[in-house]
């Protein structure tokens, strides 16, 4: 290893870049939990809607009357792989998945035999209990929400158990799901025939549909039908997911700035501390140049460990928490965020650089008389 | 590589009124090697010269030419990157860098560490009789084997010109005149210019300079120009 390779310093002198790495680890670590508390909240979203209409676009008229026929004509000629009739009459359910608020679950209300095809589409699986049949007043739930609310196959949810249930009336729990995509379903068609329900709502498949052809289906609706696609989940959720993201960004900005001044007067003691040393080096003929890139990738060094460990840590901490207590209660809070870890690695890169400005250019300035 | 000097004038604070001179009117030449003595009592400007002809201060006017280079029109970086090619320097305190060993110390000049380049540095250790320090940091060594080890990382880059601040003055005489009698050893083919106020330690100089208040009074032991 060269003499003044930043290791080198660093390898002997652990104790003095201990602040420096110590409160960047704990910025890193405010910073990407929050980003996993955001990141979390977009899983929520993602997984209640978004997740839904990736596969699937929803068609129905909000006031019982019929869809246009060219639209179900278009439907048939188009060879959808998966047509099913459903009702979109029935209140969600409440889902918190340990981030920053909660969502609803949407209920399908389909017909008994579309279920089974339904649920494989999306890769779910039924882990306990029973499919619901027709008009029997039961509901299949993802396992999440069971957990979340104590609940179990046959256990009753609804109105008429709890306010705190939006959906009307009084649903036995029959099943179980557990996937990636999360919704709830039951089968209460009263007494009209599955040509019926399909002439009022439908839920295609989207599959094998480009998306002008996606677009086409239903540019030409009338106002009294509502179409859910994921421009329709878009336009309600993405200001709150954007401003959740613009929260991080600021509170990373706030962190640099925080850590820069902070930082900034440490490194500066630092620095004083390291004069006779700078200035024999200076003397020897390194030039200022020189020197303070040695002392940016020293700092540069401290701080990306400071990232790594911050990184770690937070996903040690998150990961015990989803194993201890999230997890076995329904919830579960990510522990990789992309966005996260390169709004944190904003941290030691700037940090590095403006923390070191100030000892820089006070003292590289007083360099120009060296004082022996 | 010749030194000349021409009408070397520092000032120190110049703006407050009148300013301290340091030198005044110093106009010499020196040849390319030899033991260069610059003596004077304290405060008489001895280590401002010395200073002015490694490139670590601008005089406030006049010129220093180090063989056809005028150093006063250089940047300083590029008098940085002139000191670590051909100088080599050796401070009244050591300087050495605490947290490196003593070999580790030596390479800093060339900021190399290889085979050859620690072979090399372990030579100069082993003859100036600290090559069982090398690993040793240098809070562990006493004042002469930091200041022969100082001597080691000047030797490293196999300068031209050798400056020495006092180099022994943090030494006792015994000592002092042991790490003369080394630097002594390079001047055949190097310049040493050696700062010293103790007489005694510049019998063996090839040339004198003696100042006082910024000027120089005598040049002895050739016919350098006053």
């Amino acid at each position: 290893m060269k003499p003044l390779n930043p290791f080198t310093y660093l390898k002997n002198n652990p104790k003095k870049m201990l602040p420096v790495f110590m409160s960047v680890a704990i910025g890193v670590l405010l910073v990407y939990i929050f980003s996993l508390f955001s990141a979390t909240t977009n899983k929520m979203v993602s997984v209640a809607t978004f997740d839904i209409t990736d596969k699937y676009n929803i068609v129905y008229t909000k006031d019982d009357t019929v869809l246009p026929q060219d639209f179900l004509d278009e439907i048939d000629n188009a060879q959808i792989q998966d047509v099913f009739p459903v009702q979109m009459n029935l209140s969600g359910l409440a889902y918190y998945r340990g981030g920053m608020g909660s969502t609803t679950i949407t209920t399908f209300n389909l017909f008994d035999n579309d279920i089974l095809r339904l649920l494989d589409s999306f890769g779910i699986e039924l882990i306990e209990g029973s499919l619901p049949t027709n008009n029997q007043n039961e509901i299949l739930v993802p396992i999440e929400f069971a957990l979340q609310n104590d609940l179990a196959v046959g256990d009753y949810i609804g109105t008429a158990i709890s306010d705190e249930y939006a959906l009307q009336g009084k649903y036995e729990i029959c099943g179980l799901t557990q996937g990636e995509v999360l919704f709830s379903v039951t089968c209460q068609p009263g007494n009209e025939s599955r040509e019926q329900v399909m002439s009022k709502g439908v839920m295609y498949s989207i599959d094998g549909l480009n998306a002008a052809k996606q677009t086409n289906l239903i540019e030409s609706l009338p106002s009294n039908v509502i179409f859910i696609t994921s421009d329709y989940y878009q336009q309600e959720f993405s200001i709150t997911l954007n401003s959740m993201q613009l929260l991080t960004y600021i509170l990373t900005a706030v962190m640099i700035i925080v850590l820069c001044i902070a930082l900034g007067n440490l490194n500066i003691v630092l620095f004083d501390s390291r004069r006779n040393e700078i200035t024999i080096l200076y003397s020897i003929g390194f030039t200022k140049r020189e020197l303070a890139r040695k002392l940016w990738e020293e700092n540069l060094f401290v701080c990306i460990g400071g990232y790594l460990v911050g990184v770690l840590l937070t996903i040690t901490i998150i990961g015990l928490l989803n194993v201890f207590s999230l997890v076995p209660n329904g919830k579960m809070l990510e522990i990789i965020s992309f966005q996260g870890l390169i709004a944190a690695f904003a941290l030691p890169i700037f940090v590095s650089a403006f923390s070191l400005l100030p000892s820089l250019l006070s003292n590289f300035h007083s360099m120009k008389e060296i004082p022996y | 590589m010749n030194y000349q000097l021409n009408n070397i004038n520092l000032i120190y604070d110049m703006e407050k009124e009148g300013g301290t001179t340091a030198l005044q009117d110093i106009t010499l030449s020196l040849d390319g090697k030899g033991l260069i003595g610059i003596q004077g009592p304290s405060g008489s400007g001895k280590s401002s010269l010395l200073y002015i002809m490694a490139g670590l201060k601008y005089p406030t006017s006049g010129n220093v030419f180090y063989g056809d280079t005028d150093l006063t029109t250089l940047s300083m970086s590029d008098l940085a990157t002139l000191r670590r090619k051909d100088f080599g320097f050796i401070f009244q305190q050591h300087f050495l860098i605490n947290y490196l060993t003593i070999l580790e110390n030596a390479l800093v000049p060339l900021n190399i560490n290889n085979k050859i380049v620690k072979k090399k540095a372990m030579g100069f250790l082993e003859r100036l009789g600290i090559a069982e320090y090398a690993h040793k940091y240098p809070y562990q060594l006493s004042g002469g084997q930091r200041q022969r080890a100082a001597i080691v990382r000047a030797l490293m880059n196999e300068p031209k010109v050798i400056f020495g601040d006092e180099p022994t003055a943090a030494l006792d005489h015994e000592s002092a005149c042991e790490v003369m009698n080394l630097l002594t050893e390079y001047t055949n083919n190097t310049m040493v210019v050696i700062v010293t106020h103790d007489e005694s330690l510049l019998k063996n100089a090839d040339k004198l300079i003696s100042i006082t208040d910024g000027k120089i009074i005598n040049v002895s032991g050739l016919e350098e120009t006053i």
